[in-house]
């Protein structure tokens, strides 16, 4: 192996987040700093943690405080590695999820002599970049700076070893997984025709919410002042998994078992290296496995005008819904948009199944959870959607600079998909919370009439936002806006939102109160004067409606400038 | 020749720089309805930055762009939707089918429904997808894509075609299919600018070509006005393009390689 050609292929990974980035498309400057900001910044921040640490450490005067002090620290340790296995796990997932469009850029290094044992080392290298390396490293310094005014620096070190060896398994499990999801896909499609595209959404859909389902249940379960006991007990039992094994090693090493730790920490390696070898060798067999054309359709056949016609939309704007509708089911990496909605609704359920309680409790629960199912899962899809809307469309985004469209169709078209996708998730949301919870018919209305409030006003102000900034880079992953317009557009959200509601909260408030079994002094929900509800529901829908408004002409004004300015985002895209 | 029609697209002392680089030099150009016109030029020497100004992608630093008397920065969508365009590098939704692709674009044009259907079934059929017309683009070849590129800015008519290298990838029949469509459609009247770096189409094709170098426009005319501005009297195109931008000698570049 030419480690040389795998550093180059890591370096080209690093450099690939230029790509669109920069205004400066002709001859881009950088600034090292800034490039490895993130690993620097983890760095400096696990240099104070440790130190802070070790500093509380030496200033406690009881010895017996110190001494449990210091046994926490190590049990800390323990745990240390399986917590980096499961983050990477997730991050690097994620971050693979991301990349799955960017499949046909990166092929072109197949072209060159490189073996694929220097690709796969490389792709799992780059997998680790960012997020996870900058958490290891933040970890790593915090250790070995604490370690140094704890005296305990050879377990720091043999802890910092195993925390990259975890990152490293991690990461190569990924790769792993890749290529057996790539080979399902393939025989899938090839079986299935067009309702892989289905499979593939709802298999997402699942594989997201039993994902999460499980991670909350977990962590609902596992009390955080027993956590790390649970992990280090539970590790002892579990030795037969290799994942475990640098956890273990720790655990031996403290106890004094030298040789089993040696003997354990070359397995662990033995380990890596077998993992590595597997996805070599995966990597080889479906490293450029084409998966089989899908046939969608047979026979020619064209759209003709069909419900949202009849609603007001014109054909364009009809034919851009529909187009970013397909694109939401059929490409695999837009399936990070439904992540929030689908943590936020499994949230709320594991609440369920672990606090049912008595009578009164359970009411209140109920009443919470109807509400936040039926709100929730769909204002965050308003927003997710919403500010993506525009950078969904990646490099695509010339052919809409090509054709005749002006800025009022785009702002519709986007709108309406947005608002339909978010109404859909609510609809289906507030449906489970109707079965599982039989909410009153006032505490249903007042739900769903702010939903939709909601909805269409914060929709509205994510879409205003999505075209003022959006991000249409595709490598190494598609982020489709810019960090500060996003965190502007959920800003403004948040405290629209809150402006939105507020003249309904005091309603909710009292029967949260009410069910609570507090005695309010003056009111009860049913005591206050139904005509104030509506007042308030009212007052709550003219806010919404004049929101609405106001981005729309905020929305339109940043198309009309979007689309004058097409040659800067051409040049981005086309350079 | 074509300055006795009508002029569909004019260019008037056209600027457009790219920080220190000048894309196009003062450019003045007038293309009349129905012509077919060859925009040819080594790499660089802004061709397709001439094609994305008459289609109101690229605006002018200097100068205006009028096609079929209307100011393309003024009327943006009313110009592109008499434009067909085929871009150099086409980027198209590639979750889509072809079929879905052709009638988004119809839709996006505003074709009637049936005109649609009957359009999409007679370039399918000619340019031979039918049969594949159901399946994701994502598993087309580079030819195929182009074939539903071309087929997406012809299929609604427009008075204005715009090609930016629209023989890239084509096979010799689907090819001959274009090439032959253009001169049909400039007997109808509908003007096309195409850029190449294939000469013999260009020569083959176009009433009139412009040889561009480094944003300037070196010579302007019919095949036998650029020979007798050449003072090549039996050359080809290519001696002509060689001779006229200055790289007719390649022997010591050869050479300079081959050490």
């Amino acid at each position: 192996m030419n480690f040389k050609k795998v550093f180059l292929l890591v370096k080209a990974e690093i450099k690939s987040y230029r790509l669109v980035s920069s205004e400066r498309f002709r001859k881009f400057r950088e600034n090292k700093f800034f490039i490895h900001f993130l690993y620097i910044s983890a760095c400096i921040l696990g240099f104070l943690a440790g130190w802070m640490i070790g500093n509380f450490y030496s200033k406690i005067p009881d010895p017996s405080v110190k001494d449990m002090f210091l046994q926490g620290v190590i049990l800390f340790f323990i745990s240390l590695p399986m917590v980096v296995i499961l983050t990477s796990l997730i991050l690097t997932q994620i971050n693979q999820f991301q990349r799955l469009g960017a499949k046909l850029s990166t092929q072109p290094l197949y072209w060159f002599p490189i073996s694929w044992e220097e690709h796969t080392l490389a792709s799992i290298i780059a997998s680790i970049l960012g997020v996870p390396l900058a958490f290891t490293l933040f970890l790593s310094l915090s250790i070995l700076v604490a370690s140094i005014f704890l005296n305990i620096v050879p377990l720091a070190v043999l802890t910092v070893f195993s925390l990259f060896l975890s990152d490293f398994v991690a990461s190569v499990t990924t790769e792993i997984l890749k290529n057996i999801q790539k080979r399902i896909y393939g025989a899938l499609t090839k079986v299935g025709g067009r309702k892989t595209i289905w499979l593939r959404f709802i298999g997402s859909i699942l594989f997201l919410t039993i994902f999460y389902f499980f991670y909350f249940s977990m962590y609902y379960q596992v009390k955080p002042t027993i956590l790390l006991k649970t992990v280090v007990s539970g590790l002892k039992n579990l030795w037969f998994i290799p994942y475990t094994w640098p956890s273990i090693l720790l655990s031996l090493f403290i106890n004094g078992y030298i040789y089993e730790t040696i003997i354990l920490l070359i397995m662990s390696m033995f380990f890596a290296y077998l993992l590595f070898l597997a996805a070599t060798k995966l990597n080889i067999k479906y490293g450029l496995y084409e998966t089989p054309a899908i046939t969608i359709s047979r026979g020619i056949y064209v759209s003709k005008p069909g419900l949202l016609r009849k609603l007001g939309l014109s054909a364009p704007e009809v034919a851009l819904v529909k187009k970013d509708f397909k694109g939401l089911i059929r490409r695999q990496e837009l399936a990070s948009i439904l992540i929030f909605p689908i943590i936020s609704t499994v949230v709320v359920f594991v609440v369920i199944v672990m606090r049912i309680g008595g009578e009164s409790s359970t009411r209140l629960l109920y009443l919470f959870v109807f509400t936040y199912l039926t709100l929730v899962p769909g204002v965050l899809m308003a927003i997710g959607t919403g500010i993506r809307a525009i950078g969904l469309e990646g490099t695509r985004i010339s052919y809409i600079f090509s054709m005749p469209i002006d800025a009022k169709t785009l702002v519709r078209a986007k709108y309406t998909f947005t608002v339909l996708l978010s109404l859909t998730t609510a609809l289906i949301c507030s449906l489970i919370g109707v079965l599982v919870c039989k909410p009153s018919l006032k505490t249903l209305l007042l739900s769903v009439s702010e939903t939709v409030f909601l909805i269409f006003s914060l929709g509205m102000i994510s879409i205003s936002f999505s075209i003022k900034g959006p991000d249409f880079r595709e490598l190494p992953r598609p982020r489709m806006i810019q960090p500060i317009w996003g965190i502007i557009s959920f800003l403004t959200c948040f405290f629209i939102g809150l402006i939105e509601t507020l003249p309904v909260i005091p309603f909710l408030l009292i029967r949260f109160l009410e069910l609570s079994e507090f005695n309010f002094p003056f009111w009860t929900f049913s005591s206050v004067p139904e005509i104030y509800f509506y007042i308030g529901l009212s007052i709550s829908g003219v806010i919404a409606f004049a929101v609405t408004h106001s981005f729309y002409r905020f929305a339109l004004e940043n198309a009309k400038k979007f689309l004058v300015h097409a040659e800067k985002v051409l040049a981005y895209i086309e350079k | 020749m074509a300055l006795a029609l009508e002029p569909a697209v004019i260019l008037s002392n056209v600027v457009k720089r790219y920080g220190n680089i000048v894309a196009v030099d003062d450019l003045s150009l007038q293309i009349g309805s129905g012509e077919v016109f060859g925009l040819l030029g080594p790499n660089g020497s802004g061709k397709s930055t001439i094609l994305k100004m008459i289609l109101g992608l690229v605006k002018p630093d200097e100068g205006h762009v009028e096609v079929f008397g209307m100011n393309v920065q003024e009327h943006p969508v009313e110009v592109k939707q008499l434009i067909g365009y085929v871009p150099e590098s086409p980027r198209i939704y590639e979750f889509l089918t072809g079929l879905e692709f052709l009638d988004l674009t119809g839709d996006i044009y505003g074709m009637d429904p049936d005109d649609k259907k009957r359009e999409i079934e007679k370039y399918l059929e000619a340019f031979e997808l039918k049969g594949r017309e159901g399946d994701l683009i994502s598993s087309y070849s580079h030819g195929m894509k182009q074939k539903l590129i071309i087929i997406s800015a012809l299929m609604h008519r427009p008075k204005l075609l715009l090609l930016d290298e629209p023989l890239s990838g084509l096979d010799p029949r689907s090819a001959r299919i274009v090439k032959d469509l253009i001169r049909e459609l400039a007997v109808e009247g509908i003007t096309t600018i195409m850029s190449t770096h294939i000469l013999e189409i260009a020569q083959a094709m176009c009433d009139r070509i412009a040889i561009m170098s480094q944003g300037k426009l070196l010579a302007l005319g019919t095949m036998e006005e650029l020979r007798k501005k050449a003072e090549a009297s039996n050359s080809n195109l290519e001696e002509i393009f060689l001779k006229l931008t200055g790289t007719s000698d390649v022997k010591p570049i050869i050479e300079a390689l081959l050490e």
